[in-house]
């Protein structure tokens, strides 16, 4: 407290009086302040999350008088790359919804607040000074699903909700065949699979070749692991052999079909009156998806937890809440995600999304414990296991799903395909734990960057001396400001911002593809290894690679042409049309200046299996409906009529402008002299037309070369990697396994075929315009 | 192609029939999307579809304009596309008449380099850009958004091919009357480009308006998105979609551009009759 030594009492109280009132008037007024700005929290959810978590903010702050919560929603599909570049620029949210698998990578990047001084308390059992029915404590939640927040003994985050794997299957088929109840051991799942297969047009289960999250819940059953307790790799040990022999058993006894069900529409087939299979493994999502879109299948199906091994298992996946480092709320962002984690608003957010509760305790309300479906799920939460919480795991996975298919179609044997993954596993685990000391990276580095820009120079300067006998001036200089200065001015706002925005990022991505920048590089530089060509041999000895080269292939070879053609006969139609010209100039162009966002969603509509509009069409001609996008034969195709629909009007206003440049006069001699349409097409518009065709074509080229938006937006590269261009390709390398490195070597690789090809056609272009 | 004689009708019945067709395919779904946005949320998802509404309702647009940023979320597009495309016409205009008119040092040579930047994927710069956006403080401002595309190598390239083709009598004439060299940009050169100009003005704006995964990383609060990325967030959830809310935003979305491309069509076509005078 305020005090001042004094002779006067008079004036000492009069002091202490008025700094008293100061006081209180300044603690109102922080108080006020502070209600105003340090009582709001911002939390991202995704998708339809973020909607329905609004009502559950609003009823939060309701409770707590003078705390804001915004809720911000982010798609899921960019939802992981904007949580990355958002903790990259320092602009985190105070909470985050994230998807189990993304924890550990956030975890590993060091953007996570340890929860652990909440929670400690009620651990060591001390009382607290205000306790609440709100407190939390691991005990409250499935045990796999706190394995998901759990790193190495220190918790990052809370399970919001979860999701497991469950058996489903046909019960008036199982009873056809004698069989009372679903299959609950391995023995039983092979018994009750004899009895139903009859290839090759029945089989008793529906289980993928190429899935690692098929795979987890067998080698668990099993009683193995991937990794152990010192992370070390355990995938070639007996559990995990005993697991894929047993898968692949399957599959060998003819119980699970090979290859000829990939492209099936899962629910329909399933709901067929005798359908290939009557069993299949997968998640609570299918318990709506069959009651909507195969209601006639009421009362003819069950789920039941998978059947066990030496112990019971399944995949556990969902969503956790975490609270990042930057939170200048911490406390109130805890109070918040203790809220939401309640048993009550547990149940409330089940009846609101259908998300499971992560909590036991919330399962005996009546709206999960009545659900005779969701039983089988309440019991497979016991037992389901994440997959390592560690962030290489969306690499590892695709390693085991890689060799697992080649395992069950028999190109390795089953300890082969485990040793591989261990090995491959090790490697990847390995990479991160070797120093490099930081002087030989910045050597490398920089020596690179030097050659690079010497290499420039020399270009230049060799060009520059080339050069020196030419005039330096088409037309006359004036006296005083001659173009040397004006030349200067105007090109400096342009390439300076190139060179800012562009140039110098090309280069510092092309140093990036000689390193193993990832997501621990993101968190820390000393992470940053330099791994010369590496990133290169890997890319080129990928299979996914040259798929998605094949793609982009074969929708530049058939998209580009098709374009082009479609494009020129709009312009030739439009350029002859006296009448309601911009009426079909206008309706031509509609398509290019809609935003993608917007024709993805629309075209999504047209192409969906139930409610499209091209199946209502070709029902008209009594042709069966097809899932477009769902079927790999069929979804490029799909995306390459999109992209046509979308892009063709562009180019059609270029050719336009070419069109309308050819004198009139041509053709007007032409007309004298009794030229055909044809005639006159072939040897007055394609030849003048030349240079703008060839312009044309180079754009449309490139743009395909670089086609991305389209499956980015539609089928997101699938279904089975069959509309994966190589910019997506790579876009999922930098941007959803955030291997940097990896993502701008193949880039580089990418530029090079695209260079090549622009070379053949500028080559070919050039000799046309000196033709001209 | 029609292939009988444009003189005869026949010949432009196909030319009208042919197009008409083509017409149909291209509108129609905007026709299904603006007709989708204004039926109630029973008559959507039908099978067979209902092409015409029943019952007309507002809804919709009433929902969108109350959800909490929809309208800021379209000033933001406003303001991004407009002054991107004020930008980046006045930066490479001048980039362009330079290639186009001026004889330097290395101009080939340059103009070659930044063609073969052409032919990077923006995917590339990606990172590195928004490291060094995020260094520059200018992560979640307009000009974050706006900077980096602002000198673009495509819209040099298609005015400087458009400025080549004006002839350099214009220029010498203007420089013996004494005319100062961004005079000769300013009244000689931009106004002989309109067509060019107005293309790329299209172009651009377009471009501004749609852009989507950079605006979508680069603005970090929901209050700065762009429509399109709103629009996303809106369609984030694959099950329980509103479409008609969606339709609706869609619809929001396409119609400034729309707009722009009306206003500037004239223009351009006007534009394109001034330089056949010329030729």
């Amino acid at each position: 407290m305020v005090f001042t030594p004094a002779s006067h009492h008079r004036t000492m109280k009069k002091i202490h009086l008025t700094t008293a009132l100061l006081l209180i008037l300044c603690l109102l007024l922080s108080r006020q302040a502070f209600a105003g700005n340090d009582r709001t929290i911002t939390i991202w959810a995704m998708g339809a999350e973020g909607d329905k978590l609004l009502a559950v903010a609003r009823a939060f702050e309701a409770e707590n008088p003078g705390v804001r919560v915004r809720v911000q929603t982010i798609p899921w599909g960019e939802a992981h790359a904007k949580l990355i570049t958002a903790y990259v620029g320092g602009h985190t949210p105070d909470i985050a919804q994230l998807g189990t698998t993304w924890t550990a990578e956030f975890n590993a990047m060091n953007a996570l607040l340890p929860l652990d001084r909440y929670l400690s308390r009620e651990r060591d059992g001390t009382s607290r000074d205000n306790p609440s029915p709100n407190d939390i404590s691991s005990s409250d939640f499935f045990k796999g699903a706190w394995k998901t927040v759990n790193f190495n003994g220190t918790i990052y985050g809370i399970p919001w909700y979860v999701e497991t794997r469950c058996l489903y299957y046909r019960t008036d088929i199982l009873q056809k065949a004698g069989i009372a109840k679903a299959p609950e051991t391995w023995e039983e799942l092979e018994s009750t699979g004899i009895k139903l297969a009859h290839p090759p047009s029945t089989y008793g289960i529906l289980l993928p070749e190429r899935d690692e999250q098929a795979l987890l819940p067998f080698i668990g059953q099993a009683g193995g692991k991937i990794l152990d307790e010192n992370g070390e790799p355990r995938v070639d040990s007996e559990p995990a052999e005993r697991a894929l022999a047993f898968y692949v058993k399957l599959f060998d006894m003819g119980i699970a079909p090979r290859g000829t069900m990939k492209d099936v529409n899962l629910v329909q087939t399933f709901a067929e009156e005798n359908p290939p299979f009557a069993m299949f493994i997968s998640g609570p999502w299918m318990l709506t998806q069959l009651a909507e879109k195969a209601p006639q299948l009421k009362g003819k199906w069950g789920v039941a937890p998978l059947p066990k091994d030496r112990a019971a298992s399944s995949y556990m996946g969902g969503s956790n809440l975490v609270i990042f480092k930057g939170s200048k709320n911490p406390d109130l962002a805890w109070s918040f995600m203790q809220y939401l984690s309640s048993r009550e608003n547990q149940i409330a957010w089940f009846k609101s999304t259908g998300d499971l509760p992560s909590r036991p305790d919330a399962w005996s309300d009546p709206a999960l414990a009545d659900d005779s479906f969701l039983a089988a799920f309440r019991v497979q939460l016991e037992t389901a296991e994440p997959p390592p919480g560690l962030p290489e795991w969306e690499q590892m996975a695709d390693v085991i799903a890689r060799r697992m298919e080649q395992a069950v179609l028999k190109q390795k044997s089953i300890r082969e395909a485990l040793a591989e993954i261990n090995q491959d596993i090790a490697v990847m685990l390995k990479r991160r734990t070797e120093p490099q000391p930081s002087s030989y990276k910045f050597a490398v580095l920089g020596c690179t960057a030097l050659i690079i820009l010497a290499g420039f120079f020399l270009y230049f300067r060799r060009a520059l001396q080339e050069e020196g006998g030419a005039s330096p001036h088409t037309v006359p200089v004036k006296k005083v400001a001659g173009p040397g200065i004006w030349t200067t001015l105007f090109l400096l706002p342009a390439l300076s911002i190139l060179a800012i925005f562009l140039f110098l990022p090309i280069i510092a991505s092309f140093l990036m593809s000689l390193t193993n920048y990832d997501l621990y590089s993101l968190a820390s530089w000393q992470e940053m290894k330099v791994v010369g060509m590496a990133n290169y041999q890997k890319i080129i000895a990928d299979p996914r690679f040259w798929k998605s080269v094949y793609n982009t292939f074969v929708f530049s070879i058939v998209g580009g042409p098709i374009t082009i053609i479609v494009a020129l006969a709009a312009a030739l139609a439009v350029e002859k049309m006296s009448k309601m010209r911009a009426l079909y100039l206008l309706g031509f162009f509609l398509p290019v200046v809609t935003t993608l966002v917007a024709v993805a969603i629309v075209w999504k509509w047209i192409y969906h299996p139930r409610f499209g509009l091209l199946n209502a069409l070709l029902m008209m001609f009594s042709v069966s409906p097809r899932d477009w996008l769902s079927n790999p034969h069929t979804a490029l195709p799909a995306l390459i009529a999109m992209a046509v629909w979308k892009n063709f009007g562009y180019t059609m206003i270029i050719l336009l402008s070419g069109l309308q440049a050819i004198p009139k006069t041509y053709y007007e001699a032409a007309d004298l002299d009794g030229a055909g349409t044809l005639t006159r097409f072939r040897e007055i518009t394609i030849p003048l037309l030349k240079p703008t065709l060839f312009l044309v074509t180079t754009l449309t080229t490139i743009g395909y070369l670089q086609f991305f938006a389209e499956p980015y937006v539609m089928t997101q590269g699938g279904p089975i990697d069959s509309t994966l261009s190589v910019v997506l390709y790579l876009y999922q390398k930098g941007f959803k396994f955030y291997l940097m490195g990896e993502a701008a070597a193949t880039s580089f690789i990418l530029f090079f075929l695209i260079f090549a090809i622009s070379m053949v056609q500028i080559i070919m272009g050039r000799k046309s315009e000196a033709h001209l | 192609m029609p292939e009988k004689r444009g003189k005869i009708p026949s010949g432009l019945v196909l030319l009208y029939g042919g197009a008409s067709i083509c017409l149909i395919i291209t509108i129609a779904p905007f026709l299904w999307m603006f007709l989708s946005s204004i039926k109630p949320e029973s008559e959507i998802l039908k099978m067979p579809p209902d092409w015409l509404p029943h019952n007309v309702t507002l809804q919709h647009y009433l929902d969108l304009i109350t959800k909490a940023h929809f309208m800021r979320n379209l000033l933001n597009s406003v303001i991004v596309a407009i002054s991107a495309t004020l930008a980046t016409l006045l930066v490479n205009s001048m980039a362009a008449f330079v290639f186009a008119k001026y004889r330097f040092p290395l101009r080939d040579r340059l103009f070659n380099f930044l063609l073969a930047t052409m032919m990077i994927p923006g995917q590339v710069t990606m990172m590195p850009v928004f490291i060094l956006l995020k260094e520059m403080h200018l992560l979640n401002t307009y000009t974050g958004l706006i900077l980096p595309g602002a000198a673009s190598v495509f819209a040099i390239f298609l005015l400087r091919q458009y400025m080549m083709s004006i002839p350099d009598s214009l220029i010498e004439a203007a420089r013996i009357d004494g005319c100062p060299e961004f005079f000769i940009f300013w009244k000689i050169m931009i106004p002989l480009s309109m067509p060019a100009i107005a293309t790329l003005t299209i172009f651009t704006f377009m471009g501004a308006w749609n852009e989507f995964l950079w605006a979508l990383i680069i603005m970090l609060d929901e209050s700065r998105y762009t429509l399109p990325v709103a629009l996303a967030a809106l369609s984030g959830g694959e099950h329980g979609l509103e479409w008609g809310l969606l339709m609706a935003g869609s619809v929001v979305t396409i119609i400034p551009v729309l707009a722009v491309f009306l206003s500037m069509q004239k223009y351009y076509i006007e534009g394109i009759a001034a330089t056949g005078i010329k030729e």
